[in-house]
Protein backbone atom coordinates (compact mmCIF):
# COMPACT_ATOMS: atom_id res chain seq x y z
CA UNK A 1 0.00 0.00 0.00
CA UNK A 2 1.41 3.11 -1.02
CA UNK A 3 1.82 6.35 1.28
CA UNK A 4 0.07 7.99 -2.19
CA UNK A 5 -3.02 6.01 -1.68
CA UNK A 6 -2.80 7.48 2.11
CA UNK A 7 -2.19 10.50 1.33
CA UNK A 8 -5.09 10.75 -1.01
CA UNK A 9 -7.66 9.72 1.60
CA UNK A 10 -5.95 12.25 3.81
CA UNK A 11 -6.84 14.98 1.89
CA UNK A 12 -10.21 13.65 0.60
CA UNK A 13 -11.55 12.97 3.76
CA UNK A 14 -9.96 15.16 6.20
CA UNK A 15 -13.15 17.11 7.38
CA UNK A 16 -14.77 13.94 7.92
CA UNK A 17 -12.02 12.49 9.80
CA UNK A 18 -12.18 15.52 12.15
CA UNK A 19 -15.98 15.08 12.42
CA UNK A 20 -15.36 11.68 13.67
CA UNK A 21 -12.47 12.95 16.17
CA UNK A 22 -14.64 15.75 17.24
CA UNK A 23 -17.68 13.59 18.40
CA UNK A 24 -15.60 10.69 20.18
CA UNK A 25 -12.81 13.06 22.03
CA UNK A 26 -15.29 16.09 22.58
CA UNK A 27 -12.61 18.88 21.12
CA UNK A 28 -11.43 20.50 17.98
CA UNK A 29 -7.93 20.25 19.05
CA UNK A 30 -7.87 16.87 20.44
CA UNK A 31 -9.85 16.01 17.32
CA UNK A 32 -6.85 17.42 14.86
CA UNK A 33 -4.14 15.93 17.01
CA UNK A 34 -6.06 12.00 16.57
CA UNK A 35 -6.57 12.88 13.02
CA UNK A 36 -2.77 13.29 12.36
CA UNK A 37 -1.55 10.69 14.44
CA UNK A 38 -4.22 8.18 12.85
CA UNK A 39 -2.74 9.13 9.51
CA UNK A 40 1.31 9.03 10.81
CA UNK A 41 0.18 5.25 12.40
CA UNK A 42 -0.89 3.90 9.13
CA UNK A 43 2.58 5.03 7.34
CA UNK A 44 4.24 3.79 9.90
CA UNK A 45 2.24 0.23 10.10
CA UNK A 46 1.26 0.28 6.19
CA UNK A 47 3.08 -2.81 5.40
CA UNK A 48 0.37 -4.84 8.43
CA UNK A 49 -2.23 -4.07 5.89
CA UNK A 50 -2.82 -7.33 4.10
CA UNK A 51 -5.73 -6.06 1.94
CA UNK A 52 -8.43 -7.42 3.46
CA UNK A 53 -11.19 -4.92 2.76
CA UNK A 54 -10.54 -1.23 1.59
CA UNK A 55 -8.14 0.81 2.70
CA UNK A 56 -10.24 4.20 3.77
CA UNK A 57 -12.18 0.92 6.10
CA UNK A 58 -8.98 0.32 7.45
CA UNK A 59 -7.78 4.08 7.86
CA UNK A 60 -11.50 4.41 9.67
CA UNK A 61 -10.69 1.52 11.92
CA UNK A 62 -6.86 3.10 12.84
CA UNK A 63 -9.32 6.58 13.64
CA UNK A 64 -11.11 4.68 16.21
CA UNK A 65 -8.62 2.89 17.94
CA UNK A 66 -6.76 6.03 18.64
CA UNK A 67 -9.68 7.63 19.44
CA UNK A 68 -10.15 4.55 22.04
CA UNK A 69 -6.80 4.77 23.20
CA UNK A 70 -7.23 8.24 23.82
CA UNK A 71 -10.72 7.84 25.78
CA UNK A 72 -8.74 5.10 28.01
CA UNK A 73 -6.14 6.79 29.31
CA UNK A 74 -8.37 9.16 31.33
CA UNK A 75 -9.45 12.14 29.08
CA UNK A 76 -12.41 13.20 30.66
CA UNK A 77 -15.19 13.90 27.72
CA UNK A 78 -15.51 17.37 27.87
CA UNK A 79 -16.27 20.68 25.68
CA UNK A 80 -13.83 22.79 24.73
CA UNK A 81 -15.07 25.36 22.84
CA UNK A 82 -18.64 27.04 23.91
CA UNK A 83 -21.36 25.59 22.09
CA UNK A 84 -21.92 28.87 19.97
CA UNK A 85 -18.76 27.93 18.35
CA UNK A 86 -18.91 24.37 18.43
CA UNK A 87 -21.92 23.97 16.62
CA UNK A 88 -21.50 25.49 13.21
CA UNK A 89 -23.05 28.85 14.63
CA UNK A 90 -26.20 27.11 16.06
CA UNK A 91 -27.05 26.93 20.22
CA UNK A 92 -28.03 23.20 20.07
CA UNK A 93 -32.02 22.68 21.27
CA UNK A 94 -30.70 19.96 23.12
CA UNK A 95 -27.94 20.71 25.27
CA UNK A 96 -28.69 17.16 26.71
CA UNK A 97 -28.12 14.98 23.06
CA UNK A 98 -23.93 15.02 23.61
CA UNK A 99 -24.95 13.02 27.36
CA UNK A 100 -27.75 10.77 25.62
CA UNK A 101 -25.56 10.11 22.76
CA UNK A 102 -22.65 9.21 25.57
CA UNK A 103 -25.08 6.58 27.40
CA UNK A 104 -25.79 4.37 24.50
CA UNK A 105 -24.31 1.34 23.86
CA UNK A 106 -20.34 1.28 22.33
CA UNK A 107 -22.03 -0.61 19.08
CA UNK A 108 -24.74 1.84 19.28
CA UNK A 109 -22.55 4.96 19.43
CA UNK A 110 -20.21 4.40 16.93
CA UNK A 111 -22.67 3.28 14.45
CA UNK A 112 -24.02 6.36 15.08
CA UNK A 113 -20.88 7.90 14.45
CA UNK A 114 -19.35 6.98 11.68
CA UNK A 115 -22.82 7.66 10.17
CA UNK A 116 -23.75 10.98 10.61
CA UNK A 117 -20.16 12.13 10.79
CA UNK A 118 -17.55 9.84 8.90
CA UNK A 119 -20.85 9.76 6.38
CA UNK A 120 -20.06 6.15 5.66
CA UNK A 121 -22.80 3.48 3.92
CA UNK A 122 -24.13 0.80 5.76
CA UNK A 123 -21.84 -1.23 4.47
CA UNK A 124 -18.89 0.72 4.92
CA UNK A 125 -19.97 0.70 8.50
CA UNK A 126 -19.78 -2.85 8.65
CA UNK A 127 -16.59 -3.08 7.09
CA UNK A 128 -15.13 -1.11 9.76
CA UNK A 129 -16.87 -2.16 12.67
CA UNK A 130 -16.57 -6.18 11.30
CA UNK A 131 -20.22 -6.81 11.80
CA UNK A 132 -22.97 -7.53 9.34
CA UNK A 133 -24.56 -4.51 7.44
CA UNK A 134 -28.00 -5.77 9.20
CA UNK A 135 -26.22 -5.41 12.24
CA UNK A 136 -25.42 -1.92 11.61
CA UNK A 137 -28.93 -1.11 10.46
CA UNK A 138 -30.63 -2.71 13.58
CA UNK A 139 -27.83 -0.64 15.84
CA UNK A 140 -28.71 2.59 14.02
CA UNK A 141 -32.55 2.07 14.58
CA UNK A 142 -32.28 1.11 18.16
CA UNK A 143 -29.85 4.43 18.80
CA UNK A 144 -32.36 6.71 16.99
CA UNK A 145 -35.60 5.27 18.31
CA UNK A 146 -33.89 5.87 22.43
CA UNK A 147 -32.79 9.07 21.42
CA UNK A 148 -36.26 10.02 20.04
CA UNK A 149 -37.86 8.84 22.73
CA UNK A 150 -35.57 10.24 25.54
CA UNK A 151 -35.77 13.85 23.30
CA UNK A 152 -39.38 13.51 23.13
CA UNK A 153 -38.84 14.29 19.38
CA UNK A 154 -40.93 13.58 16.51
CA UNK A 155 -41.10 13.83 12.28
CA UNK A 156 -42.92 17.24 11.48
CA UNK A 157 -43.65 18.49 7.54
CA UNK B 1 -40.03 16.47 5.91
CA UNK B 2 -38.20 17.55 8.92
CA UNK B 3 -36.79 15.29 11.30
CA UNK B 4 -35.14 17.09 14.28
CA UNK B 5 -33.25 14.28 15.69
CA UNK B 6 -31.31 14.37 12.00
CA UNK B 7 -30.94 18.02 12.39
CA UNK B 8 -29.68 17.99 15.99
CA UNK B 9 -27.33 15.25 15.43
CA UNK B 10 -25.42 17.17 12.37
CA UNK B 11 -25.40 20.00 14.16
CA UNK B 12 -24.10 18.23 17.52
CA UNK B 13 -20.15 18.24 15.66
CA UNK B 14 -18.75 21.21 13.19
CA UNK B 15 -18.45 20.91 9.62
CA UNK B 16 -14.61 21.71 9.95
CA UNK B 17 -15.09 23.01 6.13
CA UNK B 18 -12.18 25.53 6.60
CA UNK B 19 -9.76 22.99 7.72
CA UNK B 20 -6.54 22.37 6.24
CA UNK B 21 -4.89 19.53 6.34
CA UNK B 22 -0.82 19.08 6.88
CA UNK B 23 0.58 16.23 5.69
CA UNK B 24 3.89 17.37 6.42
CA UNK B 25 2.71 17.27 9.99
CA UNK B 26 1.91 13.34 9.48
CA UNK B 27 5.00 12.79 7.84
CA UNK B 28 7.21 14.38 10.44
CA UNK B 29 5.07 12.41 12.85
CA UNK B 30 5.68 9.22 11.65
CA UNK B 31 9.00 9.37 11.27
CA UNK B 32 9.70 10.30 14.94
CA UNK B 33 10.14 7.27 17.21
CA UNK B 34 6.25 6.95 19.52
CA UNK B 35 6.15 8.40 22.09
CA UNK B 36 2.91 6.77 24.41
CA UNK B 37 2.26 10.36 26.01
CA UNK B 38 -1.47 11.46 26.33
CA UNK B 39 -2.64 14.35 24.03
CA UNK B 40 -3.45 15.84 27.35
CA UNK B 41 -0.04 15.80 28.58
CA UNK B 42 1.30 17.35 25.16
CA UNK B 43 -1.34 19.76 24.49
CA UNK B 44 -1.22 20.96 28.81
CA UNK B 45 2.38 22.12 28.19
CA UNK B 46 2.01 24.86 30.70
CA UNK B 47 1.02 22.55 33.58
CA UNK B 48 3.67 20.40 32.15
CA UNK B 49 6.71 22.66 33.24
CA UNK B 50 4.63 23.69 36.25
CA UNK B 51 4.83 20.25 37.52
CA UNK B 52 8.85 20.43 36.02
CA UNK B 53 9.54 23.49 37.95
CA UNK B 54 8.03 22.30 40.68
CA UNK B 55 10.30 19.05 40.78
CA UNK B 56 13.27 20.86 40.08
CA UNK B 57 12.57 23.27 43.68
CA UNK B 58 12.02 19.73 45.67
CA UNK B 59 15.37 18.71 44.17
CA UNK B 60 16.95 22.02 45.46
CA UNK B 61 15.64 22.27 48.62
CA UNK B 62 16.42 18.40 49.40
CA UNK B 63 19.93 18.94 48.42
CA UNK B 64 22.10 20.96 50.87
CA UNK B 65 25.10 21.79 48.54
CA UNK B 66 23.16 23.92 46.48
CA UNK B 67 22.33 26.42 49.38
CA UNK B 68 18.75 27.16 48.90
CA UNK B 69 17.76 25.11 51.96
CA UNK B 70 19.90 26.90 54.25
CA UNK B 71 18.83 30.20 52.67
CA UNK B 72 14.80 29.26 53.17
CA UNK B 73 15.59 28.39 57.05
CA UNK B 74 17.49 31.17 57.36
CA UNK B 75 13.81 32.90 55.85
CA UNK B 76 11.79 31.17 58.44
CA UNK B 77 14.61 32.17 61.45
CA UNK B 78 15.87 28.15 61.60
CA UNK B 79 19.63 28.37 61.31
CA UNK B 80 21.29 24.27 60.57
CA UNK B 81 23.93 23.58 62.99
CA UNK B 82 26.63 21.66 62.32
CA UNK B 83 27.66 19.03 64.66
CA UNK B 84 31.13 18.25 63.76
CA UNK B 85 32.33 22.07 64.58
CA UNK B 86 30.32 21.65 67.19
CA UNK B 87 32.19 22.04 70.87
CA UNK B 88 32.93 19.35 72.64
CA UNK B 89 31.09 18.57 75.69
CA UNK B 90 32.52 18.43 79.28
CA UNK B 91 33.41 15.16 80.64
CA UNK B 92 30.01 15.12 83.43
CA UNK B 93 28.08 15.66 80.39
CA UNK B 94 29.43 12.60 78.48
CA UNK B 95 29.12 10.71 81.59
CA UNK B 96 24.99 11.39 81.74
CA UNK B 97 24.86 10.12 78.06
CA UNK B 98 26.45 7.29 78.81
CA UNK B 99 24.42 6.30 82.01
CA UNK B 100 21.16 6.98 79.82
CA UNK B 101 20.56 3.13 78.93
CA UNK B 102 20.77 2.52 83.09
CA UNK B 103 17.80 0.82 84.59
CA UNK B 104 16.26 0.46 81.18
CA UNK B 105 15.20 -2.59 78.95
CA UNK B 106 17.43 -3.58 76.35
CA UNK B 107 15.59 -2.55 73.57
CA UNK B 108 15.38 0.96 75.09
CA UNK B 109 18.63 1.31 74.67
CA UNK B 110 19.37 4.36 72.44
CA UNK B 111 23.42 3.18 72.06
CA UNK B 112 24.32 6.39 72.45
CA UNK B 113 27.98 7.12 71.38
CA UNK B 114 28.47 8.96 74.56
CA UNK B 115 32.25 10.08 74.13
CA UNK B 116 31.24 12.50 70.88
CA UNK B 117 28.88 14.49 72.89
CA UNK B 118 28.86 17.88 71.85
CA UNK B 119 27.29 21.46 72.65
CA UNK B 120 24.68 22.13 69.30
CA UNK B 121 22.68 24.94 70.74
CA UNK B 122 22.22 27.56 73.37
CA UNK B 123 19.17 29.70 74.15
CA UNK B 124 16.76 31.10 76.41
CA UNK B 125 14.10 29.81 78.11
CA UNK B 126 11.82 31.93 80.49
CA UNK B 127 14.62 34.37 80.65
CA UNK B 128 17.09 31.41 81.89
CA UNK B 129 20.05 30.36 79.27
CA UNK B 130 19.85 26.75 78.94
CA UNK B 131 21.59 24.48 76.83
CA UNK B 132 21.36 21.54 74.53
CA UNK B 133 23.64 18.76 74.16
CA UNK B 134 23.70 16.14 71.27
CA UNK B 135 25.28 12.72 70.76
CA UNK B 136 25.46 10.55 67.73
CA UNK B 137 24.32 7.03 67.62
CA UNK B 138 25.19 3.87 66.79
CA UNK B 139 21.88 3.75 64.12
CA UNK B 140 23.14 6.74 62.67
CA UNK B 141 20.83 9.14 64.11
CA UNK B 142 21.62 11.83 67.30
CA UNK B 143 20.46 11.42 70.54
Amino acid sequence: MSEAAIEEVYRGRYASFLRLGYAMLGGSDVAREAVQETFATALRERASFRGEGSLEGWLWKTMLNVCRQELRRGRRFRDEEPPEQAMNGHVPEWPELRALIAALPDQERQTLYLRYYADLSQNEIAEVLGVRPGTVGAALNHARAKLRTALGTEVTG
Amino acid sequence: MTDLLETALKDLVPTFAGEHPDWNDVLALSSTPRLRTSFVWRRHRRRAVAIALALVLVALLATPAFGVQGYVLHLLGRKNVSFSSSPPAANVVKKQFLDLPLGAPRSFSPQVKAAQTRLVATFSIAGHPRKLWAAPTRQGGFC
